[in-house]
């Protein structure tokens, strides 16, 4: 999006079908204040996707007017990987449960340890809500659920530490009840490094009424296993998919015909920050870059490129010619790759 | 030009020549070589090539990054192969355009790491829930290694689906001195869908039901939908019969309708042979120097190289089973899975040339093998 794009504040990002979820489900609380995030940021919602991953949480992005994508349980992270990676200008919000965090748990390490610009939203309902109200991997210790009748075995994994210990740029642990959740969420995918949130509610249907679970004894168990809240941790790093997409070339050499052919798409791209270096007599496609002319001199068909780089390399500085010169005399020696 | 290059980077050029520029994979034995090239070549043309944790999220990068308007490649072997099974469902459900290199090797599990096979004829065709069919080539040549990746480009954009390249590892690691083209592979030009203009709030159609709905992609004027459940035409999630009925149907029309004119072969058929050599992919090669030498020796014999494997090219091969043959002989690197295509299309005796033990196939047990049902 340019500077002079002109942006209609939207007075929301939902559309008018009502939501489908159980009557008390933390699910609404958090899907309306990612809306609040969205109507604060005043995002064009065609570069915002949604993506979605399975359980009730999973039909989340039906009910939003953005781009969305809904695919395949614990995969969420991959698919937003990939947008992301090829369109680094869109914002990527990710929405998954406890389920797909269990599941896809190598899929958010790595997104977190890349610092890929996503913005994770973990509905975490401490159970699988959607299949009958299995245990999850960060269902408490002692919890009932109907695969632990007898109380659950097992450590509820915390996944603010895993992904904050392992390179996360914003991290978040709160409840559905949060009243500051959509100005964090909206911090979060204004910012660029990946966040987690990781967002605990009730589901209604099986952990309530299993666990006499509310909302005091959620906020107790989380206590009680020493879990903090709010930012848990917010840095700038270097965003993985912009500062790894190269769009266009910073400056281009055409030295042939057949190669200035093919570098339409280059030159098309390049902009009036950028340069652009070819021998007299080619002809190319326009740009919007300014265009020098290199003289080819008494260079001859075999040192052409060479002299060419190295007239090019003068006007741009990129590194010290002296670098080229010594390049040039170890291949001469035939010392390449030995210390002079 | 002259070169001496294997069947990896000839892909890689065919991917470039298609306009490929996007690549996720996970290192593994015999395919890393187009990871490792893929990583170097993209970054020159402006592109994105990583490497994934593991294959689920290789090719989930490649699907999301398809969505969002990249030409996306991918390659593995048999393992990682198991491991994209998923992602394949939902690469035909959501109508993704993306090319798939299976570079073979043996199986079964682990199996051989660098011993060739043609283990995944059948996996490929069968390897996800539902059973929906996809498109898949196999080269029998490094030429045809460059030619191949670029049709699939062209398959996977016209047809909005994952169309595979069946290599394996001769194919792709042997080096071969071999007579390249200007282009290393000539990308076809993108043939549009047949479902009219894209349509803001409609990224599918089911009408009619072998066309295919434009691809728009993420990041554009307007917003786009994409979903893996069954879906109606705006990819809101719908059990309506009459609706999934129309979808599923539509996935298999897209592909099926269109088998005849998709349709790969190299016939190279006799007047007057008794013996029809159907092959594929390298074991393909060992069949032609078979017949060269077969009718050094005065024999008359007929063969067929098969290119284009799914859909069977089923025009191709009953002209090819029709020319007077009495018998048929399908030579593969496994224990007949593409025998089976062949014996559903003709009552002529069809016999199977198999070999299972990471070896290939020689032209000697083609010759014996005509001997012995002459």
């Amino acid at each position: 999006m340019n500077a002079t794009t002109l942006v209609t504040p939207l007075a929301t990002y939902r559309n008018e079908t009502p939501y489908p979820f159980c009557p008390g489900c933390g699910h609404n609380l958090i899907l309306d204040q990612l809306n609040q995030a969205l109507v604060k940021l005043e995002i064009d919602p065609a570069k915002v996707v949604l993506v979605s991953d399975i359980g009730c949480s999973g039909l989340s992005d039906q009910y939003f007017g953005t781009s969305a994508f809904h695919g395949l349980h614990g995969r969420s992270v991959t698919y937003a990987s990939g947008i992301k990676l090829a369109r680094p200008d869109l914002k990527v919000v990710v929405i998954m449960g406890d389920g797909g965090t269990g599941i896809g748990g190598t899929h958010l390490l790595n997104a977190a340890r890349r610092n890929l610009g996503l913005t994770v939203l973990v509905f975490n309902n401490l159970n699988f809500g959607m299949t009958g109200g299995q245990h999850s991997t960060t269902t408490p210790a002692g919890a009932i659920t109907a695969t632990t009748r007898g109380g659950n075995l097992e450590r509820p994994l915390d996944v603010c530490a895993s992904v904050a210990v392992n390179g996360a740029g914003y991290v978040y642990r709160g409840t559905s009840w949060d009243k500051d959740l959509a100005d964090r969420i909206a911090e979060a995918i204004a910012g660029e490094t990946f966040a987690l949130f990781d967002i605990w509610e009730l589901c209604t249907a099986y952990y309530v009424p299993n666990n006499h679970s509310s909302r005091k004894e959620l906020l107790a168990t989380m206590d009680g296993l020493g879990f903090a809240t709010g930012i848990l941790a917010h840095r700038q790093a270097p965003e993985y998919a912009a500062d790894t997409n190269v769009t266009k070339p910073d400056a281009l050499l055409l030295l042939t015909a057949e190669g200035a052919k093919k570098c339409g798409r280059h030159l098309a791209a390049m902009g009036p920050a950028d340069r652009v270096f070819a021998l007299p007599g080619l002809v190319f496609a326009r740009t919007a870059a300014p265009v020098t002319m290199i003289d080819p001199g008494r260079a001859g068909k075999d040192s052409l490129a060479l002299a060419a780089t190295a007239a090019m390399l003068n006007q741009l500085g990129l590194f010290p010619i002296e670098a080229l010169e010594e390049a040039v005399r170890r291949k001469t020696l035939g010392v390449m790759g030995s210390p002079a | 030009m002259r070169e001496l290059i294997d069947g990896s980077t000839a892909i890689v050029r065919g991917a470039l020549a298609a306009g490929c520029d996007f690549f996720a994979g996970y290192p593994i034995t015999p395919a890393s070589s187009i990871l490792t090239a893929m990583m170097s070549e993209l970054p020159k043309v402006g592109g994105v090539a990583i490497q994934g944790e593991d294959e689920i999220s290789s090719i989930g990068m490649c699907i999301g990054a398809a969505m969002a308007g990249s030409r996306a490649l991918t390659a593995t072997s048999g393992p990682g192969l198991s491991l994209y099974s998923e992602n394949i469902g939902l690469a035909i459900m959501g109508e993704v355009p993306l090319v798939i290199v299976d570079v073979q090797r043996l199986g079964p599990a682990t199996g051989g790491a660098t011993t060739t096979a043609q283990s995944d004829v059948q996996f490929v065709r069968w390897g996800t829930s539902g059973g929906f069919p996809i498109f898949a080539l196999a080269p029998s040549s490094i030429q045809e290694c460059a030619e191949l990746t670029s049709e699939a480009f062209r398959l996977a954009q016209r047809f909005r689906c994952p169309v595979f390249l069946m290599t394996d590892k001769e194919l792709n690691l042997t080096l071969n001195t071999v007579e390249m083209g200007d282009g290393n592979g000539t990308a076809g030009p993108s043939i549009p869908g047949t479902a009219g203009a894209a349509e803001p709030g409609r990224p599918y159609r089911y009408e009619p039901p072998d066309g295919m709905p434009p691809l728009v992609p993420y990041g554009g004027e307007a917003t786009v939908r994409f979903t893996g459940s069954s879906h109606d035409e705006r990819a809101l999630i719908t059990k309506d019969p009459l609706t999934v009925g129309a979808l599923n149907r539509h996935l298999a029309a897209k592909i099926e309708d269109h088998r005849a004119e998709i349709e790969r072969v190299i016939a190279d058929l006799e007047p007057g042979a008794h013996t029809l050599f159907v092959s594929y992919g390298s074991t393909a090669r060992t069949m032609r120097e078979a017949v060269r030498r077969a009718r050094q020796a005065g024999r008359k014999v007929s063969a067929i190289t098969v290119q284009s494997l799914w859909p069977v090219p089923e025009t191709a091969l009953a002209a090819a089973l029709g020319s007077g043959v009495e018998r048929v002989v399908v030579a593969e690197l496994n224990l007949g899975q593409y025998c089976r295509e062949i014996e559903r299309l003709t009552d002529l005796p069809v016999f199977g040339l198999h070999r299972v033990d990471g070896e290939l196939l020689t032209p000697e047990q083609f010759l014996e093998t005509l001997e012995e049902l002459a």
